[in-house]
């Protein structure tokens, strides 16, 4: 087939040519334009385009072509701006639809004589419908892009869904977007979020219709599929009717509803509208369902992480509760990890360490816990190691000891245990340990004190004994020197027994003493000479030299010499020990009077001042508190009471002591005892025999010599002593003398009857029988409490054996005489 | 304004002249514009040089971004030449937008925009053309301007290569104000020497009665 060129431009062409000549009379028209004009095409030819399509004219287009004609300068006429210039319909689908065209007017010439003009007309209708699905597909895109972004930085769901609506509103052609919430029973929860011109109106609408199942038909229908729904204002959707005459005020023609799921749940329910009044292309429709994807994959994300927080959240409190649980225990707890480092140390642990937990973490668990056997000194096997070998409960060895970062030393009880994770794996250890030191000791002095018990009651039992065979010797000696008064020689080598007996009285007594201590027995007693005496049995056999001074006018003190005689002996043996190398030990005694400003615990009034000092190694600060603390000692073999006896002994005469101490210069004791003015009579130093009298004197006593030595002292003295052999006979004796009126004048008991009734009892009985009983205490138990507080059990005087005759010319004109 | 090769007849006056006749065509293009657009369009008073080629190369150089729409046309006549309206893409689719309005977001110049664009171009190159053609008293007649997006300024450079060294190019700087959109654009006329001094002469004959 041959083609010709008017041909081509006839039929060939997707373009529609109309040729016109200078009238504007149509000369020739192209196939393309018989297809798209409503006129009969034949009818064409020939007639004005301006009379034969007047909407050129009424639109006042005509005016492009009359420039063409009159002026001769091509023209070019594009479609946005004009739409057409020749009308001509299109029909898509079903609907007729204006061609929109772009038209190009050209000047035709001839022999460079204008003829016409020729207008090509192209249809752009296809085009431009094209260029807004791209341009709204371009938008879409954007804002899908834009959300995505967001879902990357939303920190949660709200967060999220307030971006979402303002990018869909902003950047979209959308004229309102909401998002409804769908709880567990499919009822819908709102507002969750509303955006768009309109969204307070329709805030309002939504709210009072959100679980009116028959209104929200688009939104329940989503819900119902899973998938978008999409309806049409103008397609009278009868599907969504509901829905519609609910919308009746809003200026939207679609809605698109988005279900967006969370753990495979709808959640909630996107919606947006818009103003197209056309079918939503599939292409956009695929980009919301992706949009709908991409915030329901968000919507998990946020729900495991909420959840992933939770169990954070709960992971730490319980992390903190355990570790204020063991900050709190009472025991030191150290956590490890496999590896032997240090996790986790509580306060108790760090205090007993010296670590805090802070400069303990990390490091191995041997740096923190360092232990070793506390007699052979050598490191204890790691606990952690143990524990990770036989993954069961291990317990320290006895005599474990704990260095610390300081050095200090302690004895610990420990437990270490493995830590295991869910699968019994093991993940750590925890040691579980607490100071045993000062239990350790205690059960170490309780031995000794069980041991000085024993000592105590054998030496109590020898004192008894020892104290009835002094009795009868110096009772017998001092009867002696009564007799044999003209033989000097005699009379030296009695004085010499008396002197040893004395001694051995002394020592029984301390004896006594350092067994059991006990309350005082107070007498008013000088302390000049028993500091002396004290002191220098201490120091003798030592490099140390004591030095007194002490005023010749130093006053008197109630006291109780045995005891006072070992806080001298104990403070002055501290000074000793404290000076291996030798030194001085100055002892000062002086009067003093401590008033309510001086600050010492004692009642304002006249004192004696002990002063002990020495130029020993001193004391070191730390340990200047505990000094007087019982079992506190820093020697090898120390027992810890010798300071804590005298603190003890003091504290019972009402006076105070204290220390001051200077690191390598020396130790100052200071001892303050209440003065008297009186000096009691020295009985001692009576001449004996200077009393004489009658009466009736019973003794009570199992002891025969003692007896028979009363016998001869009281009858010497011109009493008539009878004897009891215990309680009950002394008391069957009394009541026989009262009821024969010629009752006892004294009664001297013993406070001890081994097998029988004693002193204690007897009297009490007595004192039933005779309100006015004289009774006399006697015991070679001094430190018993009845002897000290013989008055408060009803005796009338007290008697130490054993007794000189001296003493008990003294007791008989005491009590006898008043 | 400077023109190194300096012709004896094209004296500051003469300079003068054609820029008061490129602001009669300004005031046409305005109007013209208004109409199209129902709105009202302000032009600035431009900024006119003249140069010859290798000037103009220069000056396209250190002007005129790469990426940019070029609106061509060509013309004939008492003088034959080629006009170019050159404007950023910013500022084509800035163009675009107030044609449009708020009916079409403009994210790209599309083949619609393209026709737009050449609808414009064609009322402003005719506009300033013809304000020179009317003032010599000569005819020229336009062919339809063609639009190409161009990623570089090789197209311009090719065209200034195809023109002999003493042809001259007009550049009118020009900015328009239309709704809130500030455009600024380039408008090129590229004539040949000797069609150059046709214009210089018809104006000199005109204004100063040389």
């Amino acid at each position: 087939m041959q083609t010709s060129l008017s041909y081509i431009l006839n039929e060939g062409l997707s373009l529609g040519v109309i040729q016109i000549d200078m009238n504007y009379n149509i000369v020739s028209i192209n196939s393309f334009v018989k297809r798209h004009s409503k006129n009969d095409w034949n009818s064409l030819i020939g007639q004005n385009i301006l009379e034969m399509f007047p909407d050129i004219c009424s639109r006042g287009k005509d005016q492009y072509i009359r420039k063409v004609i009159e002026d001769g300068q091509a023209n070019i006429l594009s479609p946005f701006i004009h739409q057409y210039i020749v009308p001509f319909d299109i029909v898509k689908k079903d609907v007729v639809l204006p061609m929109v065209q772009e038209t190009r007017i050209y000047p035709l010439h001839e022999d460079s004589i204008q003829t016409g003009a020729l207008i090509i007309i192209r249809d752009m209708t296809e085009q431009l419908l094209n260029e807004n699905e791209i341009a709204s597909l371009t938008m879409d895109l954007n804002a899908i892009r834009k959300i995505n972004q967001l879902m990357v930085k939303a920190e949660d769901r709200e967060e999220l869904f307030k971006g979402v609506c303002s990018v869909l509103i902003n950047d979209t052609d959308s004229l309102l977007v909401w998002i409804v919430g769908v709880g567990d029973f499919e009822e819908l929860y709102f507002p969750v979020i509303c955006e768009g011109e309109e969204s307070r109106i329709f805030t309002d609408i939504i709210s009072s219709h959100r679980n009116v199942q028959t209104k929200l038909d688009i939104t329940r229908h989503a819900i119902k599929t899973g998938d978008v729904a999409v309806s049409f204002r103008l397609e009278n959707d009868p599907a969504f009717e509901n829905w519609w005459s609910l919308c009746k005020d809003l200026a939207c023609q679609s809605t698109l509803a988005l279900p967006l799921k969370c753990e495979g749940k709808i959640d909630s329910v996107l919606h947006i509208h818009r103003n197209e009044e056309t079918t939503i292309s599939q292409e956009s429709l695929e980009l919301f369902r992706e949009l709908a994807n991409d915030i329901s994959f968000c919507l998990d994300q946020f729900y495991n992480k909420e959840l992933r927080l939770e169990a954070e959240s709960i992971l730490r409190n319980e992390k903190e509760r355990l570790r204020i649980t063991l900050r709190g225990i009472g025991d030191g707890v150290i956590a490890t990890d496999r590896d032997g480092s240090v996790v986790l140390v509580n306060r108790v642990a760090e205090e007993l360490t010296g670590w805090t937990e802070q400069e303990a973490i990390g490091r191995n668990i041997g740096d923190v816990f360092h232990i070793i056997n506390e007699y052979t000194r050598k490191p204890c096997f790691s606990p952690v190691e143990r524990v990770l070998q036989t993954g069961g409960i291990i317990g320290l060895a006895n005599h474990t000891a704990l260095i610390a970062k300081d050095g200090v030393e302690r004895v610990i009880a420990d437990s270490g245990a493995p830590i295991r994770d869910d699968y019994g794996q093991i993940i750590g250890v925890v040691l579980v340990f607490r100071d045993i030191s000062q239990q350790s000791r205690l059960a170490q002095e309780m031995l000794k004190i069980q041991r000085l018990e024993s000592i105590g009651l054998l030496a109590g039992g020898i004192a008894h004994d020892f104290n009835n065979i002094l009795s009868v010797i110096t009772g017998n000696i001092s009867f002696a020197m009564t007799r044999y008064t003209n033989d000097a020689e005699l009379q030296e080598v009695f004085a010499d027994v008396e002197a040893a007996t004395n001694r051995a009285k002394d020592l029984t007594h301390q004896l006594l003493t350092f067994a059991k201590g006990g309350a005082p027995i107070k007498r008013i007693i000088s302390i000049n000479g028993i500091i002396r005496e004290s002191a220098r049995f201490v120091a003798r056999g030592s490099n140390v030299r004591v030095i007194f001074n002490e005023p010749p006018e130093l006053k008197s003190t109630s006291a109780d010499q045995g005891q006072i005689s070992q806080v001298i002996q104990n403070l002055v043996l501290n000074s000793v020990q404290a000076m291996p190398e030798g030194g001085e030990i100055t002892i000062n005694a002086e009067n003093t009077r401590v008033e309510e400003q001086d600050n010492l615990p004692i009642k304002s009034g006249s004192y004696i001042k002990i002063t002990i000092q020495d130029n020993g190694m001193g004391i070191p600060p730390k340990h200047m508190q505990k000094v007087f603390d019982p079992f506190f000692t820093t020697k090898q073999k120390g027992s810890g009471l010798g300071l804590a006896t005298a603190f003890s002994i003091i504290k019972r005469h009402n006076g105070h002591i204290s220390a001051q101490s200077i690191q390598g210069e020396g130790t100052t004791f200071e001892v303050y005892l209440p003065s008297v003015e009186e000096m009691e009579d020295d009985v001692t130093r009576k001449e004996p025999g200077t009393h004489q009298g009658k009466g009736k004197i019973l003794v009570m006593d199992d002891e025969k010599p003692l007896c028979k030595m009363f016998d001869r002292m009281f009858e010497k003295l011109g009493y008539n002593a009878h004897f009891a052999k215990n309680g009950q006979e002394a008391i069957i004796k009394y009541r026989e003398a009262l009821d024969r009126n010629a009752p006892y004048d004294l009664v001297i008991l013993d406070l001890t009857i081994p097998g029988g009734m004693g002193g204690k009892e007897t009297v009490r009985h007595l004192k039933e029988i005779d309100p006015n009983v004289k009774a006399v205490v006697s015991s070679g138990y001094s430190n018993d409490p009845v002897m000290s507080d013989y008055l408060d059990y009803g005796f009338a005087g007290v008697m130490p054996k054993p007794v000189s005759m001296t003493e008990l010319v003294h007791l008989l004109k005491s009590i006898l005489e008043q | 304004m400077t023109d190194k090769t300096t012709d004896d007849k094209l004296d500051p006056r003469s300079i003068d002249i054609i820029k008061e006749v490129i602001n009669m065509g300004l005031g046409e293009a305005a109007d013209a514009l208004s109409q199209l657009v129902n709105n009202r369009v302000i032009i600035k008073v431009p900024d006119v040089h003249i140069m010859n080629i290798r000037e103009a190369k220069s000056y396209i150089k250190d002007e005129v971004e790469n990426l940019g729409i070029y609106i061509a046309q060509d013309f004939t006549g008492i003088i034959q030449g080629k006009t170019l309206l050159f404007y950023t893409q910013e500022c084509g689719r800035s163009l675009l937008k107030t044609i449009y309005g708020d009916k079409k977001k403009v994210q790209t110049i599309t083949e619609t925009g393209m026709s737009t664009l050449n609808e414009i171009g064609n009322i402003i190159m005719v506009s300033y053309i013809s304000a020179i053609s009317n003032f010599i008293d000569g005819k020229i007649k336009f062919s339809i301007p063609n639009v190409s997006l161009e990623i570089s300024t090789r197209y311009f450079e090719n065209l200034l290569d195809e023109m002999e060294e003493l042809d001259k190019v007009i550049v009118v700087k020009n900015e328009m104000r239309i709704k809130s959109e500030n455009i600024q654009g380039y408008l090129f006329v590229l004539l040949s020497f000797e069609n150059f001094m046709v214009v210089v002469e018809n104006l000199q004959k005109r204004a100063l009665g040389k």
